[in-house]
């Protein structure tokens, strides 16, 4: 986890995964602090090698134009409430950076195995406007 | 020649909402795959650069009102067109007219995937130290210019805090206009959300952006 937040690039393709749209990769975390969002309001900048292509929604102009101004808003439509001394930091992809969230481990999730926790990760837990699903 | 973008959203008013959709869904029509295909294909060519390509897009005039692959389509018309390598007869009657105009490179079919993760990384060696710091003030360049610029309109003229060095990467604005890589030191700059949105900023809101160190002056 220190490599993947150190040198997201170099981590991400030790597991096989780079090239077009991914080839400057920043792994940013979620803490009970503060939580990140991702955003293109140029265009629709997102990294493919790891999340595929983006969504329609996250290319649309209601998302591009309010997720830097009104996260909690943007996060209420997608079913997200933040407490309200959770940090918001939106990040804005207007570089050839491309930025990936590291969701906030679940509670009760101690003593599982990588693949139990995989399965809790969804797509939209990282570019933010999901969190991951909570053990069954 | 006056430069303008239909593309820098953020902070726009904008109340339609967010249309969520299932993860898996990707494309919503046969064309829109083609659309995507065609784009990388002839960006594969060389006649063009990534910059090129996104300031066809974002000044396309009917921007707002055209599909996200409708626009792709839309700027790799007028990209052909300008430089001669379909004509509107061409593109009406949906079939080449004349022997097509060379082109620098070509992208087999069989090299698709190599291509792909290979990628185009867009950092280049330094040249000289970096002008700010982790930590230092800036201020973003003020007011409009007439060019393809990757400083969003939101966040021009604005005190933020110099968060992250990311190296020496192609300049997109002189890459856009064909005026080479022009690499340059690219910062995340992050700003508080008073700063950009006066008092109705959100509590507890920062937002960052890429920013290369043209875009930038000491505060």
């Amino acid at each position: 986890m220190t490599y993947l937040l150190r040198d997201a690039t170099a981590a991400i393709a030790s597991l096989g995964y780079s090239g077009r749209q991914g080839e400057h990769m920043v792994v940013v975390e979620n803490t009970s602090e503060r939580h990140n969002l991702v955003v293109c309001t140029l265009c629709s900048c997102y990294p493919w090698p790891v999340l595929g292509l983006p969504p329609v929604w996250y290319k649309s102009a209601p998302y591009r134009s309010r997720a830097v101004r009104d996260p909690r808003g943007v996060l209420a439509e997608f079913g997200v409430a933040l407490p309200p001394d959770v940090e918001i930091r939106v990040w804005d992809s207007t570089a050839e950076m491309r930025y990936l969230v590291l969701p906030q481990r679940p509670p009760a999730t101690q003593g599982f195995t990588e693949e139990q926790l995989a399965a809790l990760v969804t797509r939209d837990s990282m570019i933010c406007t999901g969190l991951p699903r909570t053990p069954a | 020649m006056t430069y303008s973008t239909h593309a820098d959203l953020g902070g726009k008013p904008c109340a339609a909402p967010i249309v969520n959709e299932p993860e898996d869904a990707c494309f919503h029509a046969a064309w829109e795959a083609r659309a995507l295909a065609v784009t990388l294909a002839m960006g594969a060519t060389g006649s063009w650069n990534l910059d090129m390509s996104r300031a066809a897009r974002e000044t396309l005039p009917d921007y707002a009102a055209l599909s996200y692959y409708q626009v792709w389509i839309g700027a790799l018309e007028s990209l052909l067109l300008e430089r001669g390598l379909v004509s509107r007869d061409e593109l009406s009657r949906g079939h080449a007219l004349i022997p097509p105009l060379p082109v620098p490179r070509r992208l087999a079919a069989a090299d698709v995937p190599a291509s792909l993760a290979k990628g185009s990384p867009t950092e280049r060696p330094a040249t000289r130290p970096a002008r700010f710091a982790v930590g230092d003030v800036v201020r973003t360049r003020a007011g409009h210019v007439s060019h393809h610029t990757r400083l969003p309109g939101y966040a021009t003229g604005c005190v933020g805090r110099i968060e992250r060095l990311h190296g020496v990467h192609v300049f997109a604005d002189a890459h856009a206009q064909g005026a080479g890589e022009d690499p340059q030191w690219l910062y995340t700059v992050v700003f508080e959300g008073r700063e950009l949105w006066g008092d109705a900023a959100a509590s507890g809101l920062s937002v960052s952006v890429d920013a290369w160190e043209p875009y930038l002056e000491a505060s």
